[in-house]
């Protein structure tokens, strides 16, 4: 048991999360904090150290009492902004706490520089997105379809299509945390690609969220782990009981405003499938209710709590994103509350649902293959129940943060420390 | 701010309206809530949680014409707010803010917390000239660096390349249409 093993040995486990803010600000904010929480139940001694950027919104706002696990706040004060003095007083503050072993969670591009800065330890560097590949932003998304160009091997293009891109957030003094990260990492510098490939050799393990990811890792795909996100364990469903005449609910969900998540392609599902039949609605998350028209219902701004309850009422659950999704949480969701999921071919979707077990997975963007899915889907609902309890069974074994933690994060801290004791280079810092 | 007895909030398209919406009158709970929106919101959206609601906000798809703020601020003006709430800290929101004539002026913003907006124009008016010279300035360094330096490529061996064309449907820029 590694837990006997860790608190035997006083294991130490530091988290460095550059970005991290609770309430959360984003699902990486969500993953951090299950996986933080899971661990210290473990018994694992860990501390969270969050950089707090001093007069920039959103960054590191955390109140360490909310947390169940302990948190250090490390200030970087407002005149503080090149990357050299950054990584000094992270690298401080973590060299003061002596672990054994380091995970770094979220960054975007300082990232490498305190990756390098914390090369003395085991190191564990956690993916979110596309950020390690993609210059511009964490999408890799560009004219309306995934980039085929990386950092790695088109670093020119990449520089100049990320200069292009925050031009506007450069010239205005009101700055997002991704131009701030470029502005301080001075990741428009040719030295930084040096930097960005040191970081990679720098790093024990690089966990990212789909095999696609790990694939384009190239030769560092041996250090490359894939550990998916994952849900709270569901509370036991209650069965509806829907009359079989009733109007069949398609329900998308999540952030379905971001052009990336499709929704235009389920909208020309809606329209084409209104020529064959007329009893069912679809029902989307959108935040403006004023797009709501025939049988198109947008929900207004929805708390994650109330979007949840959704899936109770709902029939068919639709995940149409068209950019490569890194892991895909709504459909795990929806698989979870007991529905099958039509789900584009597509990133980190492709590892959740299994086609023709759990849902249907169709050619991302295409609506005319989303029209059959949705038309067979609506009319057997007996397939449906079959699909949605394959579905939740699925959910329920493989992605809840119990069963994400056990099976994933306490095998990989126990290779990396196990590693690191029989490595003399890789020795726990005294 | 506990004398409030009229707030004033101002929609944007953002996601985070009817949260606000919802925030002042949970926060709130006797004060008399004005919403500004376009003539095309649904009234039913928010009607359970404002006293008014008026139509004078321009679409967010229409052109911006100085007529139309000038009209905007006559409306805002004539209830005598106590609080104003924007939606976002932009310089032109933080204006309308200013001239709004309210007791005080806040920015709902994204992550859910009511920030207050400081009313000094002439303070943040020069404020922002001179963020955006430096701005300009930093933007133009970092455009010669990256312009006039090149970077030899050494792609990570064995990689697999994303497919650049992904189908995507005729209509799918973007638009979104009920």
């Amino acid at each position: 048991m590694l837990t006997e093993i860790t608190i035997q040995q006083g294991t130490r486990i530091a988290l460095v999360d550059l970005l991290f803010a609770w309430p959360p600000n984003g699902g990486a904010d969500v993953d951090l904090y299950h996986v933080a929480k899971e661990l210290s139940e473990q018994g694992i001694p860990l501390t969270l150290f969050v950089v707090q950027f001093e007069g920039i919104a959103g960054r590191g706002q955390v109140c360490p009492a909310d947390l169940p696990f302990p948190v250090e706040l490390i200030s970087i004060p407002k005149n503080t902004k090149h990357h050299h003095a950054i990584t000094a007083r992270i690298r401080n503050a973590v060299d003061a706490w002596k672990p054994n072993a380091v995970f770094l969670t979220h960054g975007y591009a300082l990232k490498a520089h305190v990756a390098l800065a914390l090369a003395h330890y085991p190191l564990i560097s956690r993916y979110y997105a596309h950020e390690l590949l993609c210059a511009r932003n964490a999408h890799r998304f560009k004219e309306n379809a995934p980039c085929s160009f990386n950092y790695f091997s088109h670093p020119q293009e990449c520089r100049q299509c990320a200069l292009t891109h925050l031009r506007s957030e450069i010239k205005s003094h009101e700055r997002q945390a991704w131009a701030q990260d470029y502005l301080a990492a001075e990741a428009y510098q040719k030295e930084y690609y040096i930097t960005a490939g040191k970081a990679l050799d720098a790093m024990t393990c690089i966990i990212v969220s789909n095999e696609t990811l790990k694939l384009e890792l190239g030769e560092y795909q041996h250090k490359a782990v894939v550990i998916p996100g994952g849900i709270d364990t569901p509370q036991a469903i209650q069965e509806q009981e829907k009359p079989a005449t009733h109007t069949k609910t398609i329900y998308m969900a999540g952030r379905v405003d971001d052009p990336l998540k499709g929704l235009d392609v389920l909208l020309e599902a809606n329209t084409l499938l209104k020529k064959k039949r007329n009893d069912f609605q679809v029902v989307a998350t959108h935040f403006d209710p004023r797009l709501s028209k025939g049988n198109f219902v947008a929900t207004g701004w929805l708390s994650h709590k109330e979007a949840l309850q959704y899936y109770a009422a709902a029939d068919i659950c639709v995940v149409p994103s068209i950019w490569q999704e890194p892991f895909g949480l709504v459909a795990v969701e929806a698989m979870a509350a007991g529905l099958p999921v039509c789900a584009s071919h597509i990133g980190g979707l492709r590892d959740i649902v299994v086609h023709g077990e759990t849902g249907y997975l169709f050619p991302p963007g295409d609506p005319v293959a989303l029209a059959d899915f949705l038309d067979t889907l609506l009319t057997d609902s007996a397939l449906r129940a079959t699909l949605g309890a394959a579905g939740r069974k699925r959910a329920l074994s493989l992605y809840t943060w119990k069963n994400i933690v056990k099976k994933h994060y306490l095998p990989l801290l126990k290779d990396i420390l196990v590693q690191s004791h029989t490595n003399k280079g890789m020795q726990p810092h005294e | 701010m506990n004398s409030i007895s009229t707030i004033g909030i101002l929609y944007s398209y953002a996601p985070h309206f009817t949260q606000a919406v919802q925030y002042l009158h949970q926060s709130y709970p006797n004060a008399r809530i004005i919403a500004f929106v376009p003539p095309s919101f649904p009234k039913e959206a928010i009607s359970a949680y404002v006293a008014k609601q008026i139509p004078c906000v321009p679409e967010p798809q229409s052109p911006k014409t100085l007529r139309q703020s000038w009209h905007l601020l006559q409306e805002i003006r004539t209830h005598s707010l106590d609080l104003f709430v924007v939606l976002f800290k932009s310089s032109r929101l933080q204006t309308v803010a200013a001239l709004s004539g309210a007791s005080e002026s806040c920015c709902y913003n994204l992550s859910g917390n009511l920030v207050p907006i400081r009313l000094q124009l002439l303070h943040s008016f020069i404020h922002s000239i001179a963020g955006r010279i430096r701005g300009q300035l930093l933007y133009w360094r970092i455009w010669i660096n990256v312009h006039c330096t090149t970077i030899s490529p050494k792609p990570l061996k064995g990689a697999s390349q994303t497919p650049k064309e992904t189908p995507t449907p005729s209509n799918t820029q973007g638009k979104h249409h009920a």
